[in-house]
């Protein structure tokens, strides 16, 4: 029996999701074999079974294992999701309220601080012993043994015999003892402190580990201050910067947590110059190359993208086509966590230190379109437009210069 | 099951344990490649670590977990996924020459499936959901009205309007077709 178009069509639908039974699918072979409309319309659902076949990109054992803990926790903790108290009022105005703070809780990190795992205890800091403590929601937090806390959009890992102060308004930590490891994106025109006592952090968006002596930086770079605000210098990824044995206050480490900085003792002793030393990864040898890339492909596939980080770093002083390739890894690796600025800064590296690779070609329309992406239409025009000039036959021409005319195209 | 409502660590340690992998891979099949994987499902799971009181055992355990899973993903599409950035695909025949040893054919078949992914961002939440559901998860009609919380009626106009959706946008982005030919080893035109 021959089908119509009209069943073809539901038919061919049913039949790549599993649904259609073995005589319907020889019936729409027949109809797609005369009738080229249903073919083409059936051809255009490949796209279905693509990502059928496609694995979705799951979570590493490690993610999977934060996962499990942080839920046993949260369920420990709280009896029931905030938004479900809600649920019995009945009234549109209040299902409103519900639904806008259901929607802003998942468009903006929460301020307040949630633990993650680890023993990790949180007190509101005691008025009189702060400044304005309730005018910026200044919180005591300590941990004996370590554990992982999210301050404001910033992931914080406290290491053993830690003990901070986190204000919420200045986004600032006040580190009193132990060491404490940020992870942060940037956030246009918002800064990041870490001050203790003798000097200060300040962060756009990055990965670094203070502790009393000094700061380490993983990623992007961190501005060192003192305390009365005077630069020091900048840390750049891959360095760190130590304040001199003689002068690091270790007394203060066994003791109870110190006034802020801003009631430190009055005259403390200058900070020394900047020491930068460096704390480059270890460096793999030249036949580790390919398999480092393949092993950190696979784990930005399973959307590991620190792990790919720690494996390609090793690699980035191997020969050309290794390095390139660890370096857009790199690159891609931030994309994955959505950390834009980073992931621009990788890809300006691949143009500046290989730009004779495809690679190069690549890298440099990425950055345009990122920059696209973001509403920043200035940057992307040049970007664009730099494109275009070095590469006016390149892979990316015609995408390049359609983008480039939407960008340049006067209001309507 | 007793456990889990008395919210005994080890029942729901066993109960993560043996649906963790699958609530990861309905999330990621519903909202696509998203560094916010991890949010998502940890949220699924206390949901349903706190939610085990209401559970009537009408459904089994599993459909119950993927309901919640499937209005986490829903929410989370509502919001807006964030996606890494797409990079475009290079047409088959014209890579470079020099191009270093990697990979290949994992970076094509990830990227085109985060291009397809993007693609369905076009489309509504709740159609794509359905539509999802329906061809790529294999749920029945049914099923999938089950799991959505909506009509079956409801449910085959969202998963009809969805394919003409993606279709529409298939049309619209030409390259795409060498790409999915490619990446099912054989053309379909």
């Amino acid at each position: 029996m021959a089908l119509s178009c009209a069943r073809a069509a539901r038919v061919s639908l049913a039949s790549i999701g599993g649904h259609a039974t073995p005589a319907e699918r020889l019936e729409l072979e027949s109809h797609l074999a005369v009738c080229a409309r249903c073919s083409a319309e059936h051809a255009d659902l490949a796209a279905v079974r693509v990502l059928r076949a496609a694995e979705p990109e799951g979570l590493s054992t490690a993610a999977r294992e934060r996962v499990r803990r942080a839920a046993l926790a949260g369920t420990m903790r709280a009896p029931a999701p905030a938004r479900r108290r809600f649920w019995p009022v009945g009234l549109g105005a209040t299902f409103a309220l519900a639904s806008l703070a259901a929607f802003l809780m998942v468009r903006r990190p929460s301020n307040e601080p949630r633990v993650v795992s680890g023993d990790v205890a949180i007190v509101p800091v005691v008025p009189g012993m702060a400044t304005s403590p309730a005018a910026d929601g200044a919180v005591s937090i300590r941990s004996a043994r370590g554990g992982e806390v999210r301050l404001g959009d910033a992931d914080t890992a406290l290491g053993a015999q830690t003990a901070l102060v986190w204000r919420r308004a200045a986004r600032s930590v006040e580190l009193r003892e132990g060491s404490v490891t940020i992870d942060i994106e940037h956030r246009a025109g918002q800064h990041f402190q870490v001050r203790t006592p003798r000097f200060v952090v300040e962060v756009i968006g990055t990965r670094f580990t203070v502790d009393l002596a000094g700061v380490r930086t993983e990623r992007g770079t961190v501005r060192v201050l003192g305390t009365d605000g005077a630069a020091i210098g900048f840390v750049t990824a891959g360095r760190s910067w130590t304040l001199p044995a003689k002068t690091t206050p270790t007394a203060q480490a066994a003791g109870p947590v110190p006034p802020a900085p801003t009631e430190a003792p009055p005259a403390p002793p200058p900070v020394p110059a900047l020491m930068v030393a460096s704390a480059s990864p270890a460096r793999a040898s030249s036949d580790e190359g390919p398999a480092r890339l393949a092993q950190a492909r696979r784990a930005l596939a399973r959307g590991n993208a620190g792990e790919a980080r720690r494996l390609v770093e090793p690699i980035f002083h191997l020969g050309r086509e290794v390095a390139v390739e660890a370096r857009v890894i790199y690159a891609e690796s931030f994309l994955v966590e959505g950390r834009y600025a980073d992931a621009v800064d990788g890809y300006e590296t691949v143009v500046r230190d290989f730009p004779r690779t495809p690679q190069a070609e690549s890298a440099l329309y990425a950055v345009a379109q990122l920059e696209s992406e973001h509403g920043r239409a200035a940057a992307a025009r040049a970007g664009l437009q730099h494109y275009l000039d070095r590469y006016p036959r390149g892979r990316f021409a015609r995408e390049a210069s359609d983008r480039l005319a939407g960008l340049t195209a006067p209001p309507r | 099951m007793a456990g889990c409502r008395a919210h005994d660590p080890a029942s729901l340690d066993a109960f993560f344990r043996v649906h963790a992998r699958y609530v990861e891979r309905v999330i990621a099949r519903l909202t696509g490649p998203t560094p916010d994987l991890e949010d998502l499902v940890q949220t699924t799971f206390i949901q349903a670590f706190q939610s085990f009181g209401r559970f009537r055992g009408e459904a089994s355990l599993k459909t119950w977990v993927t309901r919640i899973a499937v209005h986490v993903a829903l929410h989370q599409l509502r919001a807006g996924v964030r996606r890494a950035l797409p990079l475009e695909l290079v047409p088959e025949g014209q890579e470079p020459v020099d191009s270093a040893p990697r990979a290949d054919q994992e970076a094509s078949s990830r990227q085109l499936a985060r291009r397809l992914h993007a693609l369905l961002d076009g489309i509504a939440p709740k159609k794509r959901v359905a539509f999802l559901l329906y061809t790529v998860e294999e749920n029945s009609i049914e099923e999938v009205a089950a799991l959505t919380g909506a009509s079956k009626a409801a449910t085959k106009s969202r998963i009809w309007f969805a394919r003409r959706e993606l279709m529409a946008l298939v049309k619209a982005h030409p390259d795409l077709g060498p790409l999915i030919d490619a990446a099912e080893g054989q053309p379909w035109r």
